[in-house]
């Protein structure tokens, strides 16, 4: 499960976002999310996710463009990038253009 | 809290043991050197696909074990190495590795990772080996593999030199995808080793973050797809989703010109697409944005692009959902329902006959119309439970395949009446007898080649597998071209065991009968395989609890045939009624040989047997029922009442009856279910007027006798 830190750092995402953990993975990013600014997120230690967690990213996505804030990736494991292209969603995630 | 996703472990399981059945099949199918690219690509599928749900419940050494056997497969199907007799035994035995795994795992047992391990290495060696069959120093296979790879260049080169079919895919989750064990992302990643996929991803009806489910997919896509594949493959990626995504697939390019028009069909979609529910949430998605996303996803390097595309168009309407899985509860809890209306009507009749007037007849017109209907609503619920018994079958093949192997035997299987229909409890009873008979067929019926070829017979031998119906039941044959039994040997065996008195006379028959007893063998050494003496009469025992028979006939030098007869079914029995005291009970019509009136004095005491009395030419005791069920008695005198001669596991005797009711098929409920076993009665049933009636259970009921006159004797 995805475990929310100190703002200051990058929201670390977990090996595993997948449905089996999606429930409790909104609730620690809708926590996690009471900040300012863009929010910086770090995806390279994603071992696998699927269309469950990308959906929710999404959704996360969205929800800070409202605000006029953006989703920021300091790391992208080859899981979720490749998980992201597959389903035809790396550019509403912001992965086309993430290192 | 996290998703619960137990509640699909058992269609998961389920639907993964049946892939592994059709891997089985596909690599039974699959020749050494010359592999069949389409039988490659349907063992690389299932394999993906278990890698796939195994890898989404955390089933970790079943997903690790099965990206082993895939990244090996991938290897097969690009050519880059070819099918060897290591690769291939090694496949196979990789299927029994899985099903163990998971038979494991769905039991929540430690699963032995030996086998899985020497496998994973050894897969893992060949592949690290690279594209040359290293694994065996075999030239003949050096020159398949580069031909073969040099093929796969040719093809490849072929293949972009002419167009590839495009297909456009357009598919939509609905609410219930993911929960089932359903992964979009794991079906495109399929799509894409197919060939060259394009992905638009549709979010507009994407909610807000707030209202998001997170088991529920809001999205949809648009695909196209550049493969050579055929149809079938594309379908089989969404297989598993059937039912619960909107799905249409359909050409983009014209078709080969021979080939016929392609009809634009949507296939595999539930539901058609106009009507069915959106996912969507009420409100809208302000925030998504509605742009589609599109991406190009490489193909997979390893997947080849077979030159010629496949005709698909006659295909469209194939796969369309005809089937459904139901639980077999679900069905038997109906098949109860459906018992209960019977009484209900049976006692609607009998109260209708008491009427009388103008309206009378027409109820009992209306009432007669309503048993029909019934009595067709019963029947076609018991069909629900017939399944095929090839599903049984199928498993021979690999069975005679690894034992005739092990064996230096030359065996050919000969399969025959696969689409014969069988109930489903009793199918599934039948495997281990039938897995028994078939191995003593290989292991003590056919001869090693040599032998055949001397005795004048071909070298390869043959085990045939025949199912029928025959008069309300069903026969299973098991038969092979081996020596047959030794009448001799098995006198001199059953004498040696002290089975059988060494000056008995016995008919071809009786002796024949003795490989049944406990105990008996005629190997002169055991294998594994069979020849322990702990079989035959263990698959009898089977079968008889079945409410089954097991016959055999054999001829020296010629061959044996094992003929097993079973019932249609276990829910419902034809019964005949009868009467004793104030009681009603059924017996099984299997088991009534005739029904006859003795004169007085026909019956006779035989010291320590009790009462007999004469039926062609034996002596049969006689059962009283009143006595055996301590109910009291409306005829105390035999030539009052009737002998019903009856037989079970080929023993007679004549039951007293004080007379027939008529003939029923009656709904049996266990009586271990709903009171407690009871010997001599197999389970009850509720008559007409809503009384109790039990079900004898002949065998055991002669057996209960016979312990009681002992006991009496004693």
């Amino acid at each position: 499960m995805p475990v929310a830190e100190a703002m200051s750092s990058p929201f670390p995402l977990d090996k595993q976002c997948t449905v089996r953990e999606a429930e409790a993975f909104k609730l620690v990013l809708a926590a996690a999310e009471d900040s300012s600014g863009d929010f910086v997120i770090d995806g390279s230690a994603v071992e696998r996710i699927d269309t469950a967690g990308l959906q929710l990213l999404l959704g996360f996505a969205a929800r800070l463009k409202l605000t006029e804030r953006r989703l920021v990736w300091q790391g992208v494991s080859p899981a979720l990038r490749q998980g992201a292209a597959q389903l035809g969603l790396a550019d509403a995630l912001g992965l086309a253009e993430a290192a | 809290m996290s998703l619960d996703l137990d509640q699909f472990h058992a269609t998961f399981f389920e639907e993964s043991f049946e892939a592994l059945d059709s891997m089985e099949a596909a690599l039974l199918r699959l020749d050494v050197g010359t592999p069949d690219a389409e039988t490659i690509n349907t063992i690389f599928r299932v394999a993906h696909s278990i890698k796939g749900g195994a890898g989404m419940f955390g089933f970790n050494d079943i997903a690790s074990f099965t990206h082993t056997l895939e990244t090996l497969l991938d290897e097969l199907r690009a050519g880059r190495m070819t099918v060897t007799v290591q690769i291939s035994d090694g496949l196979l035995q990789s299927v029994d590795v899985l099903r163990a795994m998971m038979q494991a795992t769905q039991k929540g047992q430690p699963f032995d990772p030996v086998n899985a391990n020497a496998l994973q290495t050894m897969f893992k060696d060949l592949v690290a080996a690279g594209s040359a069959p290293a694994a065996e120093d075999d030239l003949e296979a050096l020159f398949d593999s580069l031909s073969n790879a040099a093929n796969a260049e040719n093809e490849r080169k072929l293949a972009a030199a002419t167009a590839t079919p495009r297909w456009h895919i357009r598919f939509r989750a609905l609410p219930e995808l993911l929960n089932r064990g359903n992964d979009p992302l794991r079906m495109f990643e399929e799509l894409a080793m197919l060939g060259t996929l394009e992905v638009r991803c549709d979010l507009s009806r994407m909610p807000s973050f707030d209202e998001i489910d997170p088991a529920v997919c809001y999205l949809a896509w648009e695909l196209e797809l550049e493969t050579g594949a055929k149809r079938d493959a594309i379908d089989s990626v969404f297989e598993w989703a059937e039912g619960d995504c909107e799905l249409e697939i359909r050409r983009m390019d014209p078709p080969a010109p021979e080939a016929p028009a392609p009809v634009p069909a949507p296939v595999v979609a539930a539901s058609p697409v106009a009507a069915a529910p959106a996912p969507a949430p009420e409100t809208p998605a302000p925030a998504a944005a509605p742009a589609p996303a599109a991406v190009s996803v490489p193909a997979t390097p390893a997947a080849p692009a077979p030159a010629a595309p496949a005709p698909d168009a006659p295909r469209a309407a194939v796969n369309e959902s005809n089937s459904i899985r139901v639980a077999i509860e679900k069905i038997d809890e109906l098949l109860n329902t459906v018992g209960e209306i019977v009484i209900t009507q049976s006692m609607l009749s009998q109260l209708a006959a008491r009427f009388e007037g103008v309206h009378a007849d027409r109820l009992r017109s209306g009432l007669a119309q309503l048993e029909g209907n019934i009595r067709e609503l019963q029947e076609s619920v018991m069909r629900v439970r017939m399944l095929p018994v090839g599903s049984v079958f199928s498993r021979f093949p690999r069975l005679v395949r690894d034992v005739s192997n092990r064996l230096g035997k030359q065996i050919r299987l000969q399969i025959t009446g696969e689409q014969t229909e069988l109930d489903k409890t009793v199918l599934e009873k039948i495997g281990d007898p039938l897995v028994h008979l078939v191995r003593n067929s290989i292991d003590h019926g056919i001869e090693m080649p040599d032998a055949r070829v001397a005795a004048g017979k071909p070298a390869e031998g043959t085990v045939h597998l025949n199912a029928f119906h025959k008069g309300g039941a069903i026969t299973l044959e098991v038969s092979d071209d081996g020596k047959g039994l030794d009448r001799t040997k098995l006198f001199a065996k059953a004498v040696e065991k002290g089975l059988i008195d060494p000056n008995a006379q016995l008919t071809d028959d009786q002796i024949h009968d003795l490989i049944f007893l406990p105990g008996f063998s005629t190997a002169a050494t055991t294998t594994d395989l069979s020849g322990r003496g702990v079989g035959m009469d263990v698959v009898r025992r089977n079968i008889k609890e079945l409410g089954g028979n097991i016959e055999l006939k054999t001829e020296l030098g010629k061959g044996t045939k094992f003929s097993i007869t079973l019932p249609l079914t276990l829910a419902i029995v034809d019964g005949q009624s009868v009467a004793v005291g104030n009681e009603t009970y059924i017996v099984p019509l299997v088991t009534i040989i005739e029904s006859l009136q003795l004169k007085p004095g026909a019956a006779s005491q035989l010291v320590g047997h009790g009462e007999v009395f004469s039926f062609r030419g034996d002596y049969l005791p006689v059962i009283r029922l009143h006595e055996m069920f301590g109910v009291p008695a409306r005829r105390e005198e035999l030539h009052e009442g009737l002998i019903m001669v009856v037989e079970g596991d080929g023993k007679r005797a004549g039951l007293f009856i004080d007379e027939l009711l008529g003939q029923q098929q009656v709904v049996i409920k266990s009586m271990e279910t709903n009171y407690a076993r009871i010997d001599g009665v197999g389970g009850a049933t509720i008559l007409g007027e809503g009384t109790v009636a039990l079900i004898l259970d002949v065998p055991g009921l002669i057996r209960l006798a016979a312990e009681r006159q002992v006991r009496k004797v004693a």
